[in-house]
């Protein structure tokens, strides 16, 4: 048993006084502290009493033991937290947080400044989520005695994904820790020393020189606006956070997005799950908003005119798509299931072939090998491939996509699919079967690839083929013991569907033809 | 007859007949400050002596007094051994001609005899009788001087390795009792009882401990043990073997700062002989102690004197202090029980254990028992290194030993501990020096080192000087520390160039207090010390830099300006001609003057004026005439 403030909290071996304090829901403010991360000690805020030791205790740090009585926020604790929180406030660009006129700049001039260097909060990308602001909001700072020391540190933007802007560190060493101990990888330490001291990487060189894997934890964990990702950091609060999992590759990771006016906007790893500890690729973390966002998107579903890809609705297209395939055997289309498809999609898609008797199912670029051997006249494809014009005996092409990818050019048809953002199901990787949510809405027409086919089969009066929603394909899925595979897609396969990300993603092309001497380019 | 005793035999034979020998032995005290003093090329000097007089040459290290080095020693058989300071290298080998042909052992160059051998008399008297010497107690320091630091054997002649050869015999639990009952205490400055630091690693669950004798030693002025590791690095090393053996340490760390290069020479060669004689490895002189001591350098930071800084830097990480507890006694070095002691530390402990530990409770004062090394710098007539009873006065330190303030000047304060310490006045000059006292009066005991301080030191600059010091050595990590310092400093800046407000010993105040009590290492909490210490003791200088906007001591620049006293100036041109920016004007023979708006107060008229006839006068009464 320990008495905190008053307040009677049971004793936890092994655990803080902080954590305990948390626990229990007594609030002590900390900067450095992170739930995460191992204590530091070194915002010092955390100070508290013990009674019956001498001067003032780090709550962070210190085990609490058993009887131990508290005090977190007497006047005294009050005082000396109020003076070590000024001397943070001397040398954090701090001008809208004592400025008076602060309310109504907050009301009126909210928008965000674009601005190169940061002199204040009202150009700050972090302003809304950080956390040196909420503690002068909670200990209602007002003025700073003594003079300001702006560090004049150069904004370090030479790196793709995320610019840095030491001027606003606190030095409360997240980032260092997310590094050094949690991923593992000692790219940030601490460099030089006193008043000088900063966080940077060894010889202070651009982190694409390092071996840093642009995994963006310590953008995660920092609490100021010091480390920002470039093509998020505008965002502030985002309208909603939604969990799902990644399907860039086979691993399995788990994502939580941040998404504003209907767009993803950031990526960070699942605070719940152990993707946490290995951390995500730069694929997911700063790759996948701005690729999915790319404007050339497949919106709506097309069919070759006079020359021309006119787009249409989906009534339209599904009765055009049905007629082209009733006009041929079964025998002389193919179809190509990538192997990004949802594993829903691939059973649908699977169901759908059986029913139509389409034998010709391809999953590689070397089973296209077998159109001009078998004669195929009609390639519905799911995924943008390579070489297609080299195959004669091809008459149509389906192109069912997200972008319009190798091949797309050659399309008869095109059926916009919805990426794995957009749509609910499940992915089988190296950790099992792993629940895939929707994030965001697809834009305009995409669907699904799964409902693309009901909306086919529809058409070609195929019965069995009209689910409402992925559950009702899980549970025939369980009903007729449908097992899906690991689909042969590791870390480093660079593509999703047909597309290279690079091609849509600048800062990647930037990150793989830096590293392309590596055997691994992160 | 053990293999030990063996040893100690063959070493004596040696030593005795090193001292025995017709040849004679010169012994050049050529430690860090006697080769800085031009020791090596006075060793030069004598060698070439050697093509017609044959003598042998023994570097020896430091004997204490350092304003008498360059210090040799000139051994002649039958003759006492007498030592001579200041030792020119133009001089050195008439010095020893004069000595070992002509049978001269000159005076009034000689500073002390060391009775010879079979008796002789001289009318030098003994070195002992030194007036810096006499008032010592010299305990860790028995052998600095006297013995080739390099010379295994000079050790072992000279009780060397008795304590170890002892210590094996008892239990380990004996040892660490005799220990805590000898009353030593950390001599790294915080001054925790050695003994229970021992007790508590020892009690330590986990088998694999481990032993770090710190040789960081980074505080400005103080080089006590520098001087012991070059003089006697056997004595640290034997305290680092008991200590592992006490706490069965599995190595032993020996952290010694990169920037002594010579200590780091003498610490590779005591680890080589050592090995070569048994005394480290597997089964240590033929007992189940197997031990291994690995010297690791430092890379020149301050903070790496801490222990948790200094824990983390062996392990290859930055030199960054973690908050205790858990203390290294339960989360060391690679994450295991640590004993972490100064080299002054263990260099006793040899000493506690060969003569038992009543013999050396009984130096010292009811709760600081024992001897302390101290080096006495700054403003004094005889600087050096001594080593004196805990409890002894800062009179007996100061006049005694140091003779007192250099040229005559009025006695003003000491600065004791360092950047951590803090300034006590010539008033308290009779309180004994020890842990508590110091304590006390605000500043610590830190290694030891006592900065003394004339009427010609501004105490606020001084502050500033100290507190410009932590302020580059803070780590960076807590923010107290590392914004707190420069807030500090940046407001003693504001002070000394006369830019103070009366709110500012206010703000002076908080923040000292702020930085005391928020920072996490102690580092950060001692280095307000100075300025607490000054503010206290020293206000009055303070409220006229702030409100007079004088410089009492004429230290800050920005507040005095130089002038010719025009009844003194004699008009010899000196100033004139050697004034680099041309500021002083004024025709031979004629009192000159000072244009104070070209003067940039380099000092070079003021320090060459024969006549002394420049003043430093307080800006503000300039100004007030000229208006």
């Amino acid at each position: 048993m320990l008495v905190i403030d008053g307040k009677k909290v049971p004793f936890v071996e092994g655990k803080t006084i902080l954590e305990i304090a948390r626990e229990n829901n007594i609030h002590i403010p900390t900067l450095c502290a992170h739930e995460r991360l191992p204590s530091f000690g070194a915002c010092r805020l955390c100070m508290i009493k013990v009674h019956g030791v001498p001067g003032f205790m780090n709550a962070c740090t210190t085990p609490a033991k058993d009887g131990m009585v508290i005090t977190t926020n007497n006047l005294e604790i009050k005082k000396l937290r109020r003076a070590i929180f000024e001397l943070i406030l001397s040398e954090h660009p701090s001008s809208c947080m004592i400025c008076a006129q602060a309310e109504h700049c907050d009301k009126f001039n909210s928008g965000i400044m674009k601005a190169g260097v940061i002199t204040g909060c009202n150009t700050c990308p972090n302003k809304d989520m950080c956390e040196v602001r909420a503690i002068a909001e909670e200990l209602n700072f007002k003025t700073i005695r003594f003079p300001i020391f702006y560090k004049e540190l150069p904004i370090e933007r030479n790196d793709p994904f995320f610019d840095r802007d030491y001027n606003l560190c606190i030095h409360c060493g997240r980032c260092v820790r997310v590094c050094q101990q949690v991923e593992g990888a000692h790219i940030l330490v601490f460099t030089k020393r006193g008043h000088d001291t900063k966080i940077g990487t060894s010889f202070e060189k651009p982190h694409i020189e390092t071996d840093c894997k642009f995994c963006g934890q310590c953008i995660d964990v920092c609490p100021t606006g010091a480390l920002s990702a470039r093509g998020q950091k505008w965002y502030q609060e985002p309208d909603d956070r939604v969990r799902t999992t990644c399907m860039l590759c086979n691993k399995g990771c788990r994502f939580e997005m941040d998404v504003k006016w209907g767009r993803i906007v950031a990526v960070r790893p699942d605070p719940d799950y152990k993707t946490l500890k290995t951390g995500i690729c730069v694929k997911g973390r700063f790759c996948l908003p701005t690729f999915f966002n790319a404007v050339d998107r497949i919106r709506f579903p097309r069919f070759l005119q006079n020359f021309k890809l006119y787009p249409t609705n989906w009534d339209e297209i599904g009765s055009h798509v049905a007629e082209l395939l009733e006009a041929y055997p079964p025998s002389k289309i193919a179809l190509y299931l990538t192997n990004f498809l949802t594993d829903e999609s691939d059973y649908v898609f699977r169901k759908f072939a059986e029913m139509m008797e389409i034998t010709n199912i391809y999953t590689t670029v070397e089973d296209l090998t077998q159109i001009p051997k078998k004669g195929i006249k009609v390639l519905w494809t799911t995924e943008g491939l390579p070489g297609l014009k080299n195959f004669k005996t091809l008459e149509h092409l389906i192109f069912q996509e997200v972008f319009p990818s190798e091949g797309y050019e050659l399309a008869d048809v095109v059926l916009p699919a919805a990426a794995f953002t957009e749509q609910f199901g499940t992915y089988y990787t190296q950790r099992g079967p792993m629940p895939i949510q929707k994030v965001v809405k697809a834009p305009d027409l995409a669907l699904e690839d799964w409902k693309i086919v009901c909306k086919i089969a529809q058409e070609l009066d195929l019965s069995g083929l009209n689910y409402l929603d992925v559950d009702e394909i899980e549970q025939e899925m369980g009903r007729v013991n449908y097992k899906q595979k690991v689909r042969p897609v590791d870390e480093y396969y660079l593509k999703y569907r047909g597309t290279p990300i690079a091609e849509k993603v600048p800062d990647f092309k930037i990150l793989l033809e830096y590293r392309k001497n590596r055997a691994k380019p992160w | 007859m053990t293999d030990f005793d063996t040893l100690v035999q063959k070493a004596k034979r040696s030593w005795d007949k090193l001292h025995a020998q017709k040849t004679p032995v010169i012994y050049a005290g050529a430690a860090s400050c006697g080769r800085a003093a031009g020791v090596l090329p006075v060793i030069e000097a004598i060698k070439e002596l050697k093509a017609t007089l044959p003598l042998e040459i023994v570097e020896v290290g430091c004997i204490g007094p350092c304003y008498l080095e360059p210090i040799i020693a000139v051994q002649k058989k039958g003759h006492p051994t007498i030592f001579y300071g200041n030792v020119q290298a133009i001089q050195a080998a008439e010095i020893v001609e004069n000595y070992l042909v002509k049978n001269d052992p000159q005076p009034d160059k000689a500073i002390g005899a060391l009775s010879s051998p079979n008796g002789s008399e001289t009318t030098i008297p003994s070195i002992w009788d030194h007036p810096m010497l006499k008032a010592q107690k010299r305990i860790v320091l028995k052998n600095c001087g006297l013995i080739d630091p390099q010379n295994i054997e000079h050790y072992l002649a000279n009780d060397g390795y008795q304590a170890l050869n002892k210590v094996l015999q008892m239990k380990p639990e004996t040892v660490i009792q005799e220990i805590t009952d000898s009353g030593l205490r950390g001599r790294g400055g915080a001054g925790f009882p050695t003994g229970l630091k021992w007790k508590f690693t020892r009690a330590e669950k986990d088998p694999e401990k481990y032993v770090i004798c710190n040789a960081d030693e980074g505080d400005p002025g103080a080089f006590m043990n520098r001087s012991l590791i070059e003089g006697d690095p056997h004595a640290v090393l034997e305290g680092l073997l008991i200590a592992g053996y006490a706490i069965s340490a599995v190595k032993g760390y020996i952290y010694c700062r990169a920037e002594y290069p010579l200590a780091i020479q003498r610490f590779r060669k005591a680890l080589k002989d050592m090995r070569k004689f048994g005394l480290l490895g597997e089964n240590i002189l033929g007992s189940d102690f197997s031990f291994e001591i690995e010297l690791k350098e430092g890379a020149g930071a301050f903070v790496c004197g801490e222990e948790t800084a200094l824990i983390a830097s062996i392990m290859g990480e930055r030199g960054m202090p973690r908050q205790k507890p858990p203390y290294p006694s339960q989360h060391g070095v690679w994450g295991k029980p640590t004993v972490i002691n100064n080299v002054e530390t263990l260099g006793t402990v040899p000493a506690i254990i060969r003569n038992g530990s009543k013999w050396y409770a009984r130096f010292g004062t009811e709760k600081s028992k024992g001897t302390k090394t101290f080096s006495l710098v700054g403003k004094i007539r005889r600087s050096g290194l001594i080593e004196v009873p805990l409890g002894t006065t800062l009179r007996t330190v100061i006049y005694d030993i140091g003779g007192g303030i250099y040229e005559d000047k009025e006695f003003k304060a000491i600065q004791v501990g360092g950047p951590s310490g803090g300034t006590i006045p010539a008033a308290f000059m009779d309180e004994p020096l020890d842990y508590e006292n110091l304590n006390k009066l605000g500043a610590i005991m830190g290694s030891g080192g006592i900065v003394v301080i004339d009427s010609d030191t501004c105490v606020v600059d001084l502050a500033r000087y100290f507190l410009q010091f932590t302020e580059n050595e803070s780590c960076g990590k807590c923010v107290p520390c590392r914004i707190g310092t420069k807030q500090l400093l940046n407001l003693l800046t504001k002070i000394v160039k006369g830019e103070g407000t009366i709110d500012d010993f206010e703000l002076l105040e908080e923040l000292a207090h702020t930085i005391s009590e928020g920072s996490l290492c102690g580092l950060g909490k001692t280095a307000p010390n100075p300025v607490i210490t000054t503010l206290t003791y020293f206000r009055d200088e303070y409220v006229a830099h702030i409100v007079d906007k004088r410089c009492p001591a004429k230290v800050c620049k920005d507040l005095f300006v130089y002038v010719v006293d025009a009844e003194t100036c004699i008009g010899c041109e000196i100033c004139r001609k050697r004034c680099p920016v041309g500021a002083v004007s004024g025709e031979k023979k004629q009192p000159h003057s000072i244009d104070i708006t070209k003067c940039i107060k380099c000092d070079v008229c003021f320090t060459n004026c024969p006549a002394k006839a420049i003043r430093k006068v307080d800006k503000v009464d300039v100004i007030h005439v000229s208006h």
